[in-house]
């Protein structure tokens, strides 16, 4: 418990230290010409989400990455896949794996050089939707389907420089199609895929990482 | 473990008091080891030692990481982790390797002292051993794949041009699901390591400088 107290502190200590040091200007110069149109950016990102309407569904824990492709000055697209895991009741999780694609609409005008910190933007887009579940103890128990969903969403990104940003979004996302469910039958564990009536419902949270690294056109 | 978190402590504190030593940031970037870090790919080897709060076991492990800057403080980096034991009492993880790609924000360009903050998102591919009723002796589980996202922050210390000391913690947070293994297994863990490293400046930045588009 003492070094776990000891490795807090140095962890705060290290960030303290660090943050110190932040720099009153960015002097870092975007290395793009007026227009944002063009610019290419990578990035990896964690996530979590909240599924609605599921008990069995806890919080998950995600990864992925995606590209960035700016049309306009206003108007980005992303480009993204994701794949998270969670519980889905006792003695099963749950693997979902997205494969999305978001238009990223930049509400306010001005810092089209991202020169600034802060850039919010909304999002819509599509994606299609890979979930499995899989019982922990027998994994040739498991069932899988794929289905479509939208998702609209706000966030913004935070500029380190130019061409570095950290961004938090949160998407309220709509999936349409099989729904996955477990149930205990005779006390066996059967894990289904079965049409539903509703809709389902999650809040998606992204934290990313991205850098620019090309201006195409 | 606590020794070594301790010496860590002792060698920030160090960074802070020769920082301290200069009264302009200019002045303490005259005697910087390189002109920029922009254009400068690291290589690193650590040793860490770990922590799982969730399981209450220690950990040791081999670290590596390759980084480039493809401008003056930021940093895009890619890491790996092998576990080499894991000594706890009742410890079951057997496997542990971790693999991320991030970003790294470094607050000193031409730095000597070199603090750093970063995130990074990847997984890890582990395996922990499971009582089967019937069974006398623990069996092993099926490797397993989990997201993992790492924070990071620790300070660089540039020995000479082409070589760096490297001190940090990290926080990790991970989850190993199945894998015949009944139960969730937390992979969530802080670690703190120390480390040596290359670099090598990839961008002759005067060549830069004097180009005409």
């Amino acid at each position: 418990m003492r070094s776990f107290i000891l490795s807090l502190a140095l962890l705060l200590a290290l960030g303290q230290t660090a943050w110190a040091q932040w720099p009153d200007e960015r002097d870092s110069k975007a290395s793009f010409d007026n227009s944002a149109a063009g610019l290419l950016s990578f990035g990896v990102a964690g996530q979590t989400a909240s599924l609605l309407h599921q008990e069995d569904y806890q919080a998950p824990m995600g990864v992925g990455a995606n590209f960035r492709l700016q049309f306009h000055n206003r108007i980005n697209t992303e480009w993204a896949l994701h794949y998270m895991q969670a519980d889905f009741g006792e003695n099963v999780f749950r693997k979902d794996i997205f494969v999305s694609a978001n238009v990223l609409f930049y509400p306010f005008p001005g810092n089209e050089d991202f020169e600034e910190s802060w850039r919010p933007f909304i999002s819509l887009g599509g994606s299609m939707n890979y979930g499995a579940l899989e019982a922990n103890t027998t994994p040739s128990n498991q069932v899988d389907r794929w289905n479509p969903a939208m998702a609209l969403g706000l966030g913004t990104h935070f500029n380190l420089s130019p061409n570095f940003d950290l961004s938090f979004s949160t998407q309220y996302m709509l999936e349409f199609g099989d729904k996955l469910s477990r149930q205990i039958s005779n006390g066996r564990l059967l894990l289904l895929s079965l049409p539903s009536d509703r809709v389902e419902q999650r809040f998606l949270f992204s934290l990313s990482l991205n850098y620019k690294i090309a201006d195409l056109w | 473990m606590v020794n070594r978190i301790l010496f860590t402590l002792a060698l920030l504190l160090l960074g802070q008091t020769t920082f301290a030593q200069y009264d302009q940031l200019e002045d303490y970037e005259k005697d910087a080891p390189f002109s920029s870090t922009e254009g400068l790919l690291k290589l690193n080897l650590a040793f860490a030692s770990g922590f799982m709060p969730n399981q209450i076991i220690y950990n040791h492990y081999l670290q590596g990481s390759l980084a480039y800057f493809p401008e003056k403080k930021v940093a895009l980096r890619a890491d790996f982790s092998m576990l080499l034991s894991s000594p706890s009492q009742g410890s079951i993880l057997k496997n542990n390797t971790g693999i991320y790609l991030g970003g790294f924000w470094h607050f000193v360009d031409k730095p000597i002292w070199d603090p750093y903050v970063g995130l990074q998102a990847g997984l890890h591919i582990s395996q922990t051993t499971y009582e089967k009723p019937g069974f006398i002796y623990p069996q092993h589980g099926e490797f397993q794949v989990s997201p993992a996202v790492q924070f990071q922050t620790g300070i660089n210390f540039y020995i000479s041009k082409y070589l760096h000391l490297s001190a940090g913690a990290q926080a990790i947070v991970a989850e190993q699901r199945g894998g015949k293994v009944p139960d969730d297994y937390s992979l969530t863990e802080f670690r703190a390591h120390l480390g040596l490293g290359f670099q090598f400046g990839l961008i002759d930045l005067e060549k830069k400088k004097n180009r005409v588009f």
